[in-house]
C-alpha cells in the first residue's frame, strides 16, 4: 500500500523572482512541499515568508508550517529582539541569480490530501521588498496513474 | 524525522510491553475505519470480572477443595469442584493483553492483526461515510484462542480440576457507531455476536474422578462503549464491554450451565499513522 506519493508542478515566475517545486510528498493527512525562489532579476531582492496555504478543490483551506525547530528559533530571537537584549539581525538581500529554500508542512486531519487531482499553494505569502508577489499558485497534480477520491 | 517510520518504532515498542495472556472480547478502536495505508498499532490489556453465575458456583467448589485433603470429596462436592474448574477455564475471569495492528486497505476497508498470549486474531471492518466527524463500520473477526488465564483466580479449585488442552476459535461480527474530535479525542460504541466452538481437556483425577474430554459452543451477545485521548499519533484508550453468555459444557456425564454476564474492562495506548 503506497502511503505517499510525489505530486509534481510547472514553476511559475513574476518579476523578479522564479518559483520552481523542489519536492512534493503527500501523505494523508500531511503535505510535505518544498519550493526555490530565485531571483531572477540583476538586482538584490528582500525576500520574507507569511504564511503560506493550500488549497483542496472543494475550497478547503490548510495552513502551511516551516519545521518546528526554525520556527521556535525565529520566535525566541524575535522575542529577545524585542525585548532589547540581542541587536536586530540585518537580512541581507537575495542576490542576483541566488534562490533560497522554502520547506513547508500542510496537515489536515480527518481529510486524505493523496487523492485530489490538484493542490494548490498560493504564494501570495511571499514578500518581494516589502510588497506581496505577484505570483500565480503553485498547483501540484499526482503523478499519473495515481487512485483519485478520498474514498479510496 | 518524517511520520513515516514512527509505525515500526511503536510496533517494536509495543511488542516489549507485550505480556500476559489474551481476553478476545475487546474492539478499542475508533468507529473510523482506516484510510488506505493509514496504521494503527494498539497494546490493549483488560481484565474480564468474574459473572454471578462463576461467583455463585466457585463457594461450594472452594469448600469442598479445602475438605479435599482431609477426607474422601461426595459426589455433589466433586460434581462443584469440575463445574468451577470448567467455568473458570472456560468463561473465566482474569487479566490478559494483546497487540493489535491495523493497517487501510482502501475502499474504506481496514484489516487487522490481533496477537496475544494464546490469542491469534483477524479481522476484516467495511466503514460507511456518515461525514466528515461521524463514523460507522461493520466488521467481522476469526480468532484461535487458547482461553488460558493469567491471573490465578482459584488456585485451590484449579489446581485440583485442571482444564488444559483448549482449542477455542472465536468468530465475531460487530457494528461501531462513533466520533472524531479533532486530532485529540475519539468515541466510539457498538454491538457485538460472538459464537465460540471448542474442545477441552479435563483432569479431576486428584479428586478420584478421571478425564475427560469437552466439545460446546458458547455464545456472547453485547455491547461496549468506548473513548480515546491524545493528539496526533498516540492516544490513551479505554472501553467497557458488556456481553451475555450463555452455552452448557457436558463433561463426566453432567451438564454445567455457562451462562453468565461478562463484563470487561479494557485500556491501553493506541497509535495511529
Amino acid at each position: 500500500m503506497k502511503r505517499t506519493w510525489t505530486f509534481q508542478a510547472q514553476p511559475v515566475a513574476a518579476e523578479p523572482v522564479r518559483v520552481v517545486l523542489k519536492q512534493a510528498d503527500i501523505t494523508q493527512k500531511t503535505a510535505f512541499v518544498s519550493f526555490t525562489v530565485e531571483n531572477t532579476s540583476q538586482r538584490a531582492v528582500q525576500i520574507e515568508l507569511g504564511t503560506f496555504s493550500l488549497t483542496l478543490p472543494d475550497g478547503t483551506r490548510v495552513s502551511g508550517k516551516t519545521a518546528l525547530f526554525d520556527r521556535g528559533y525565529e520566535g525566541a530571537r524575535g522575542l529577545l529582539e524585542q525585548v532589547g537584549w540581542i541587536d536586530k539581525q540585518a537580512k541581507p538581500g537575495l542576490l542576483p541569480g541566488k534562490s533560497l529554500e522554502v520547506a513547508l508542512a500542510f496537515r489536515q486531519y480527518g481529510r486524505d490530501l493523496r487523492r485530489h487531482p490538484t493542490l494548490t499553494v498560493a504564494l501570495d505569502a511571499l514578500s518581494i521588498d516589502g510588497h506581496a508577489a505577484k505570483l500565480p499558485p503553485l498547483v501540484l497534480t499526482p503523478p499519473p496513474g495515481a487512485p483519485l477520491g478520498e474514498d479510496i | 524525522m518524517r511520520t513515516q517510520r514512527l509505525p515500526l518504532i511503536a510496533a517494536f515498542a509495543l511488542a516489549c510491553l507485550h505480556v500476559g495472556c489474551a481476553v478476545n472480547v475487546s474492539e478499542v478502536r475508533s468507529a473510523r475505519v482506516l484510510r488506505g495505508g493509514e496504521i494503527q498499532v494498539s497494546e490493549v490489556n483488560n481484565i474480564v470480572l468474574p459473572s454471578r453465575a462463576i461467583e455463585n458456583s466457585i463457594h461450594p467448589a472452594k469448600s469442598a477443595a479445602s475438605a479435599a485433603g482431609s477426607r474422601e470429596l461426595t459426589e455433589e462436592e466433586r460434581r462443584a469442584l469440575v463445574g468451577a474448574a470448567t467455568s473458570v477455564a472456560l468463561t473465566g475471569p482474569g487479566y490478559g493483553a494483546h497487540s493489535d495492528i491495523a493497517v487501510g486497505l482502501g475502499y474504506r476497508y481496514d484489516a487487522q492483526l490481533r496477537v496475544g498470549n494464546g490469542i491469534y486474531g483477524l479481522s476484516l471492518r467495511r466503514g460507511f461515510d456518515l461525514g466528515r466527524r461521524y463514523h460507522a463500520a461493520l466488521g467481522l473477526r476469526g480468532a484461535y484462542n487458547s482461553g488460558s488465564i493469567f491471573v490465578e483466580y482459584v488456585g485451590e479449585v484449579t489446581d485440583l480440576v485442571r482444564v488444559s488442552k483448549i482449542h477455542r476459535f472465536d468468530g465475531q461480527l460487530f457494528a461501531q457507531l462513533g466520533a472524531e474530535f479533532g486530532e485529540w479525542g475519539k468515541l466510539w460504541l457498538g454491538a457485538k455476536g460472538m459464537v465460540s466452538p471448542l474442545s477441552a481437556r479435563i483432569d479431576a483425577r486428584s479428586v478420584g474422578v478421571g478425564t475427560d474430554e469437552l466439545n460446546t459452543t458458547l455464545w456472547h451477545y453485547g455491547g461496549f462503549v468506548g473513548g480515546a485521548i491524545g493528539y496526533r499519533w498516540l492516544y490513551l484508550v479505554g472501553e467497557v464491554t458488556v456481553l451475555g453468555a450463555s452455552g452448557s459444557v457436558k463433561a463426566f456425564g453432567d451438564r454445567y450451565d455457562m451462562s453468565g454476564v461478562v463484563i470487561a474492562p479494557s485500556w491501553g495506548l493506541m497509535g495511529v499513522f
